[in-house]
Formats: C-alpha cells, structure tokens, sequence
C-alpha cells in the first residue's frame, strides 16, 4: 500500500516537474528557483564547513570564497566604483569588492530564510488554522481572532518592532518574519478546510470511525496541499522580498557580511556615480521573487487543471 | 402571388445547421452539431433533453451570448431577417430586449445583486420606450414598472419593487423576469428552464402565468426544459435533442402521442404519472457518453433497440408522419456513413 | 438589521481588536523583551536614566500593574518622551503622521484608480496582448522591492530629468503654519501657493512610487472578479435588456467586481504605510517612515512602539470604514437574509 502510494506519488511529482516545462514563464521560474537554490546549497555547506571545520590549511575561510570570482571581503582600492564589465561581472562598490561575489555570497543566508520562514509559516499556520475550520464554534472564534490580530498590524511595521525588541540579528530576522507570516497561512488552512469538509470524503472518513485528528492530520491536510503548495512556493519569494527590505533598513546581517537588501542601501551615496552597485543587488532580488512567482502560478495552474 | 406569400412566410427564427463546440484545455467539447429549426410568428417551441444535451448552448447560440474565445461555432441563424452570427454587435444589441429576450435557468442568479427590482425593469421600460421614441418620465416608468410586477401576480407590488433580488423568492424573482419581458415585449422570447429551480407548485404558477403572457402578447417561445410533461402542457412543437444533435421534432400531440424515437419514447416512460407507481418508473439505462459521438448514432450505446446498423453511420432526420426523427428503425438513411468498420466492435 | 446595526456591530468588534493590538505590544514590549528597561531606555542609556525608565513605566510592578498604565498611557495617547528628539511622543507623530497620510491618500486613490481600470481592461481583453501587458506589468511591480522603484524613478526621473530627488518642498521654503497638518493642504488654506506647487512636485515621485508598490493588489483582485462577474447570468440579463455592452459592462458588471476591491482596501493601506517607511527614507521625505527609521536607528523604542500602535489603528479604522463601505454598496451584506 505504501509503495504504491509513495509510488504513484513519485510518479505525480514527476509529471508535474515535466508539465511545468511546457510553459516558457512556469519554466524560467523553475530554471530560477533550481539555479538560486541549488547554488545556495553548495555555497551555504562551503560557507558551513569554512565556519565550523577550521583546519588549516585544507579548511580555511577561504573555502567559503572558492567557487567565486572574487574574496568577497577583500577590499582592493585600485578599482573602487568600477562599472560592470567582464572583469567585475556587476561592478565594484566603495572598497573595490566584486559585487557579483558579494551578491553570490549571500544567496545561502535567503534562501534558508525563505524555507525556514515558509515552513514554519505553514506549520503554525496550519495548527491554528486547520482545527478552526474543521471544528468550528469555539476553536475557530478563538484561532481566528487571534490570527486577526496579527494580520491587524502592517507586517513589516510589526517585523521591525519586534526586531528591535528582540535584538538585531539575522535569527531576529527570522523570529520576525515567522511571527508575521503564519497568520496568512491560518487564513488559508481555515478556508481550505472549510471546502474540504463539505466534500464526500471526509463524511466517508468519519463513517469508518476515524478519529479527528487523523482525519485532519491525514485527509484534510493532503486535500489542502495543492493549494499550498502554490502559496508557499510565491510567498518563498515573497520572504526574500521582505527580508530585504529589513536588510535594506540594517536589520540584517551587520556589516561586513553582505546582503542584498543592505547592498542596495550602502549603494544609495553613490547612486549617481556607481548605478550599478544599488540597481544590480536590487535586479537580483527582483528575478529571484518573480521566478518563484512564476513557478508558484504555473504549479496552481497544473494542480487546479487535476482537482 | 398573394397565396403564396402566405405559405413562405418567414419563421421568425430559423437555425440552420447550427454546430457548437466548447474550447477547453483538454481539446473540444462538441455541445450541439448540425442543428435545425425554426419557430413562427406566436408559436411555442419546447426544447427538451437531459442534461449536458445543449439546450443552454443553443439558447446562449441563438441570442449571441456564447463567449468567442471559448467557443466554435459554424451554421446560420436568422432572426427576424437578421443573421445573428455575423451580423454586428451593435445591430444585435438593437435587437436584443424588444425583439429578443431571455430568462435564465437560475433566477437567483439572474438579476443584478446590487439594483432595486424597479430599477431593473425601468431599465428595460427605458430601453423599449428609447427605440420606439416615445417621451416618459422616470416617476412614468417607476410606475409602469409597478404596473408589470401586478400583472404578473406579486403581491404588494409596490413594496417588492424596492426590493433587493436577494430578499426575494425564487419564484418572485423569476417573475420579475416575466415582467421585464412584458416591458420589452420582445417577438421571441427564450425561457431556459425557467421552473427547473422552483418548487412544483410555485412551478404551476409561473408556468401558468407564462402561458397567460404568451396568449396576451403572441410572442413566440422557445421553451428549454428537460421535463417533457412540462413541455406537453403549453408547447405547440416539442424538439428533443440528445447529445447535441435533434433526434425528433414535430408538433406535441405527435411528439407525445406518438413518439418514434427511442430516447422520446424513453423519455415519456420516465414521466410520473398518477397511474404509475415511483418504483415502475422506467429511467433509460446508461450513462450519456461522447465516445464516437461524431460517427454513429448517438444514443445508440444506451438503446434498447440498438443493432449494428445504428453503429454504421449518423442517421438522418427524417420526416415520418408529422414528425421529424432520427433513427434508422424508419429508414435507413445515414448523413455520414462510419468509414473505419473495424472500430465497430470496440464501441 | 440596517446599515446602522452593522455599523455598530463592526465598530463594536474593531474597538475590541485595536485593545487586542495594544495588548500584543504590550506583551511585546514588555513581557517577551529580554530586559523591558533596556529596550525601552536604549543600550547606551545610563543607570539613572535606566532607573528613570523603572520607574516612568512601572518596570518594577507586576505585569497586570504594568499593562493597566500602559494601556491608560497608549488610550489618553501619553507615549512618554522621546529620548532621541527630546519631546514628547504624541507631539512628533502630530507632526509627521499627516504627512504620511497625505503621501499614502494620494498614492492609494492613485493605486485604486489605476487598479480598477486596468484590472477591468485585462479582464475585457483576457489572454489578449493588452492583459498579458497588464498581468506582466503587475507582477514585476510586485516582486520589485519597494526601495528598488523608488531608487529607479530617482535615478531616471530627478537625477536624469527634473523632478526634485527629495524633500517634502524646496527647503528655502518656510513651511506653512499647522492647521490640519497636512503640508499641502495648509499651503492651500494660507495662500501660499509657491510652497504648493513646490510641495505637489515633490509629491510627484514619493507618490508613483508607493503607488506602484501596491498596483499589484488591486489589479489582480480587480481583473479576476471582472471575469468572474462578467460570466455572470444578471450581466447576461442586462446584455439581453439591451442597455447595451458598455453599460453591461461598465454599470452592471464593474460594479460588481468593485465588491472584492473594496474588501482589500485596507490591505493597501497597511502595504502603502509599511512602503512608506522605505520610500521616505529614500526621498528624504519627514513623514512618519522617516520617524520610524530615525527611531530605529537610533534605538528610539517609545517613538517606534508608539508609531506602530497609531499606524495600527489607522489600519484596522480603515478597514472598519471599508467594511462600511462593503454594506453601502451592497445591500446582501446591509440587509442581511441572502440566499447565495
Ligand atoms: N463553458 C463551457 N465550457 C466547456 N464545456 C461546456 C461549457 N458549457 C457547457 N459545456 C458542455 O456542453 C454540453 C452542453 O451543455 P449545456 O449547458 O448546453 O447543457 P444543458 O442541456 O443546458 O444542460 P442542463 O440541463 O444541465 O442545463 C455539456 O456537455 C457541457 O459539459
Ligand atoms: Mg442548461
């Protein structure tokens, strides 16, 4: 029973993977989610092990800079503010660094925040949410005024507060985020579950003596994942997206790690003089969050087309 | 010349050769095919089949509703001399509300959510009173308004037309429906299913009152329905269709006395009746099926009296006694002959 | 039940949120914090300004204790003295809030305006080249960080042509004396039409930008419930009345869509105020996001807690104002009873 679910499963994934490459805009999101994650998980392990395992000389910090064009830290005043060219692919900031390097250097940090923000988004989303869909009544009034309170403040008004409440760290960042982003998942899991309960299935399922929680745990939260699954794919981009408005504002990583959000902002004193050093970071963001857009549509589309 | 004139005279609608198809993502859904028929001047047409057979298609068809991009459409419609597939869209509207009008399947859904009863059918006062330039004042078409929803029997008339649809009955909004016809007094009226929602005795009523109104106006009428009781008790002619294509059609004491088709007949089984019990009810068995819809006859997988010859080709309509038919037990005439016979059997 | 009853009902329900925020920052601030003194005085802050805080927030009293002046001090709006600009909280955000509210009013009718109608033209022309145009147009502007569009139209509009990059009016320009708090409109009431013209142009880029930050929303909601509504059988009902399309379309049908817009009202809101804290950092504009990011910077945390609870409550007031708007407009919901 099991292998022919996990089976079939694999199978679905597979069918859906090749169906998305159909479309040119779900397929340029795919090509962009798999090279932004598939570099961040190369990049992040150097970055990891040059952190953690320091063993001169085979693990040094230099590993972390191995596979880019440039130490990302290294300042070299002989080619401050030089333009993008085919020695400095995205020019060069204030101190000379390689901006393509720096903005390579930091894609592990978002992209384990998207995931991490997004996972747990859903986890607590779902918690909350699911039981106040499927009971109703007392559950959902409390579940769902609670929720409504977070969504009451604008999120990132919120994240900032809670960031300088806490402190000011990537970690903070990511407490933030998550405080601010499971209530849209609440919402989400409430309403799914409110359709599927009407649905035969479920009758069928409480018939045969299931308990609640399997059936929530099992059917409902499976029905559910279609729509997630689109969800949470756009909202990975959408974290990005605000997490580099908290860099931008200096609520990320202090310098001299770099972030795309805090490039674009250290970039602002030159914007006349260097356009690139604030516009390429920024451009960078930009296709990273469209490409997951891009995706997360095109996976609704193929998922809506199979309901 | 005169005498002539009289015989050749020109049905108000007439539809030639309609085919329908629905764009979708999987390919197309053929909805009606090779359709004909015409309604005269104050005559009633029931058009009857079950469900998915095209009814709706060809009434959204035959007033140009149907969406372009997800539709195909091939064939003639004439109405009143106009050719409603080609013809502009600006001339279509003209004739759209005083010529030729429409009433919905759901009435809940069929009126605008956010306007006042009274506002709606001013709209179509409005719209009658522009094209024959006649002079009104709104507080005039106010309570002409008033005056239509009385003739349609609602009840503290005044009071219903400040209404909100959704305050409202299913059976009233329908006949607020009726009373926008009686304000555009169109020549031909199209009612798709327009008690199917309602319950049977609110049923009766509306039907009634329709049939009332159409012996007032003389309108002509295309009557959709899948009731053929219902289409028996106020059509002059009754068309069944089946799979988007017309099987029979001939007047009703024919079509009713005297089924010829297969479906018709199965159809008429299926009517309770009082000396009929629930459980002697006979449904037709089977399940409407698309598979080789294009090539053989169509009802042909769920007829009792199937045989290999309804599988050689699409029969023709023909004409029997009064009626029109197609089926292959009154001649064997095919329109389209099954080329591929090794596909006979697998069907 | 009538409009009237709804709206009691509603307001009831948002009094009862906006206490509920107020108790989360509370919670916030004090509870969740690891050293509530701390935060609240600022890192460098010294021992007696430390025990100051103690005292001026009653640091040292059980939560129950804490939480009843804090919420007497947020609802007679005393949120203390800034320790960075030296006075008192409710004096700054009268200062800078109108002028934020300005800036996002603008920006916001300019966001529906432009949503509404280019959502109904990509819904008439769907899966047409004017719609892939909008639809494209509409998720570059959502996945475009806020500061990258404003850093654009400030490079190619001021810097490369003649729109002012910054500020709220020329600088040589005294501003008008405060009578609603709204600059432009206090220009207008004193006569002072050169600082009018010169607020109104430097409005010009703060207001696209935060304009284009938050299209996306209302476009996409707008374009889909015109599909939506304009399948409709009571549009098809009109269209057979023979009013005509464009009346079909254009009365019957967008009135309708304009249901799901008015719902996200506030949402836009929320987005615009939130964008606004960029947007007036880039532009140098001193309206409540320069506040905010000036507290931020420099560990000003009752200006930031104060910010946030007025900016919070603007959101959930919107929201009630829409909601009231929501019955206006559609009877189902005022009067209550339908079957759909
Ligand atoms: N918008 C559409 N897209 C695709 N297929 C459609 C569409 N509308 C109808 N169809 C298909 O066309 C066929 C005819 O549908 P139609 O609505 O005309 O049937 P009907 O006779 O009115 O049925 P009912 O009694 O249920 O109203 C059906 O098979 C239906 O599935
Ligand atoms: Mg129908």
């Amino acid at each position: 029973m099991t292998a022919v679910t996990t089976y079939s499963r694999k199978r679905r994934f597979a069918r859906t993977l090749r169906r998305l490459t159909r479309k040119i805009p779900s397929l340029i999101g795919l090509v962009i989610a798999v090279l932004f994650y598939g570099w961040s998980l190369v990049e992040g392990i150097l970055q990891l092990i040059a952190k953690y395992f320091f063993y001169p000389p085979y693990v040094t910090p230099k590993l972390a800079w191995a596979l880019l064009p440039y130490d990302p830290f290294e300042p070299s005043f002989q080619s401050t503010l030089s333009p993008p060219s085919f020695i400095h692919l995205m020019g060069t900031d204030e101190l000379g660094r390689d901006i393509f390097s720096r903005v390579l250097y930091a894609a592990p940090t978002d992209a384990a925040i998207s995931i991490v923000v997004v996972l747990f988004g859903v986890l607590i989303g779902g918690l909350l949410g699911l039981p106040a869909g499927y009971f109703g009544k007392g559950v959902e009034e409390v579940n769902m005024r609670f929720t409504d309170l977070f969504l009451a403040f604008p999120a990132l008004i919120l994240a900032l507060v809670i960031e300088a409440t806490l402190g000011r760290a990537v970690i903070f960042a990511i407490v933030a985020l998550i405080v601010v982003w499971w209530p849209s998942y609440a919402r989400l899991f409430r309403g799914e579950m409110l359709r599927i309960k009407n649905q035969k299935f479920i009758d069928a399922a409480l018939l045969s003596g299931l308990s609640d929680t399997a059936i929530i745990s099992r059917h409902a939260l499976r029905a559910s994942l279609n729509t997630i699954l689109s969800y949470a794919t756009i909202d990975l981009g959408n974290v990005i997206l605000v997490y580099s408005i908290l860099s931008f504002l200096g609520l990320g990583a202090p310098p001299p790690y770099p972030e795309w959000g805090s490039m674009v902002s250290s970039g602002l004193g030159y914007l006349q003089e260097a356009w690139w050093y604030s516009f390429l970071p920024g451009a960078v963001i930009t296709g990273v969050v469209i490409g997951f857009a891009l995706l997360g549509d095109g996976i609704r589309d193929i998922l809506a087309g199979e309901q | 010349m005169l005498t002539n004139q009289k015989l050749t005279i020109e049905p108000t609608l007439r539809v030639n050769n309609l085919s329908v198809e629905y764009r979708s993502k999987g390919g197309t859904v053929p909805a009606l095919r090779n359709l004909s028929l015409s309604i005269s001047e104050g005559e009633i047409l029931g058009v009857v089949g079950e469900s998915g057979s095209g009814k709706t298609t060809l009434a959204l068809g035959v007033t140009n509703l149907l969406r372009k991009k997800e539709t195909k459409l091939s064939g003639e419609i004439e109405f009143l001399g106009t050719d409603m597939i080609r013809a502009k869209l600006s001339e279509i509207n003209r004739l759209r509300g005083t010529e030729i009008f429409m009433i919905f399947q759901d009435p809940f859904l069929s009126l605008n959510p956010l306007m006042r009863v009274k506002d709606q059918i001013v709209e179509a006062i409005k719209v009658r009173n522009r094209r024959s330039s006649r002079n009104y004042t709104r507080s005039e078409a106010e309570k002409e308004a008033v005056e239509y929803l009385e003739d349609v029997r609602i009840g503290d008339a005044s009071e219903v037309a400040r209404r909100y649809p959704h305050q409202l009955s299913g059976g009233q909004n329908q006949r607020i429906m009726l009373a926008m016809a009686l304000a555009e007094k169109p020549k031909l009226l199209i009612a798709d299913e327009p008690t199917t929602a309602l319950d049977v005795t609110t049923q009766a009523q509306v039907l009634g009152l329709l049939k009332e109104i159409v012996d007032r106006t003389k309108m002509s009428v295309m009557f959709i329905t899948h009731d053929l009781a219902v289409a028996g008790s106020i059509c002059d002619r009754i068309a069944v269709l089946y799979g988007g294509m017309l099987q029979e059609i001939g007047p009703t004491s024919s079509v009713l006395g005297h089924p010829k088709h297969p479906y018709t007949v199965g159809l008429i089984q299926s009517i309770p009746s009082k000396t009929k019990n629930q459980g002697e009810l006979e449904a037709i068995q089977g399940y409407f099926t698309l598979e080789g819809i294009d090539r053989i006859c169509a009802f042909a997988p769920r007829c009792p009296y199937a045989r290999p010859a309804c599988r050689a080709g699409v029969p023709s309509l023909i004409r029997v006694d009064e009626s029109e038919v197609r089926c292959i037990n009154y001649s064997q005439m095919y329109d389209k002959v099954d080329i591929d016979p090794s596909e006979k059997g697998a069907s | 039940m009538g409009l009237l009853g709804y709206t009691v009902r509603r307001a009831f329900n948002s009094v009862l949120l906006i206490v509920g925020t107020v108790i989360l920052t509370f919670v916030l601030t004090h509870i969740v914090a690891p050293n509530p003194a701390h935060v609240w005085a600022g890192p460098h802050a010294s021992a007696t300004v430390i025990q100051g805080v103690i005292k001026r927030y009653h640091l040292d009293a059980p939560w129950y204790v804490q939480l009843y002046y804090y919420l007497i001090d947020t609802f007679t709006l005393d949120f203390g003295v800034s320790p960075y600009f030296g006075q008192p909280v409710s004096t700054l955000i009268e200062t800078f809030y109108p002028r934020t509210l300005e800036l996002d009013f603008l920006a916001m009718s300019l966001t529906i305006v432009i949503g509404v109608f280019t959502g109904a033209f990509a819904a008439a022309h769907q899966d047409r080249i004017g719609d892939h145009a909008v639809r494209g147009f509409y998720l570059l502007t959502w996945s475009i960080p806020p500061f990258l569009v404003a850093i654009i139209l400030q490079y190619f509009l001021a810097y490369k042509w003649i729109l002012p990059p910054g500020q709220m009016a020329d600088p040589a320009l005294a501003l008008p004396k405060p009578i609603t708090g709204l600059i432009t409109v206090d220009a207008l009431i004193e006569g002072n039409w050169v600082f009018f013209y010169s607020s109104l142009v430097h409005l010009i880029l703060p207001v696209i930008a935060l304009a284009l930050i938050s299209f996306g929303i209302i476009t996409r909601i707008m374009r889909s419930s015109m599909l939506d509504v304009l399948k409709t059988d009571y549009v098809r009902t009109a269209i057979m009345k023979g009013v005509g399309n464009r009346r079909a379309v254009y009365l019957h049908a967008l009135k309708n869509s304009l249901i799901p817009v008015i719902t996200v009202i506030a949402l836009t809101f929320a987005y615009t105020i939130a964008g606004s804290v960029v947007i007036e950092d880039i532009f140098s504009y001193t309206g409540m996001g320069y506040l905010i990011t000036q507290s931020l910077e420099n560990f000003d945390y009752p200006t930031l807690i104060a910010s946030t609870i007025v900016i919070t409550i603007s959101v959930v007031v919107i929201n009630l104002v829409a909601d009231i708007l929501y019955a206006i407009v559609d009877p189902r919901v005022r009067l209550g009873g339908g079957q759909s």
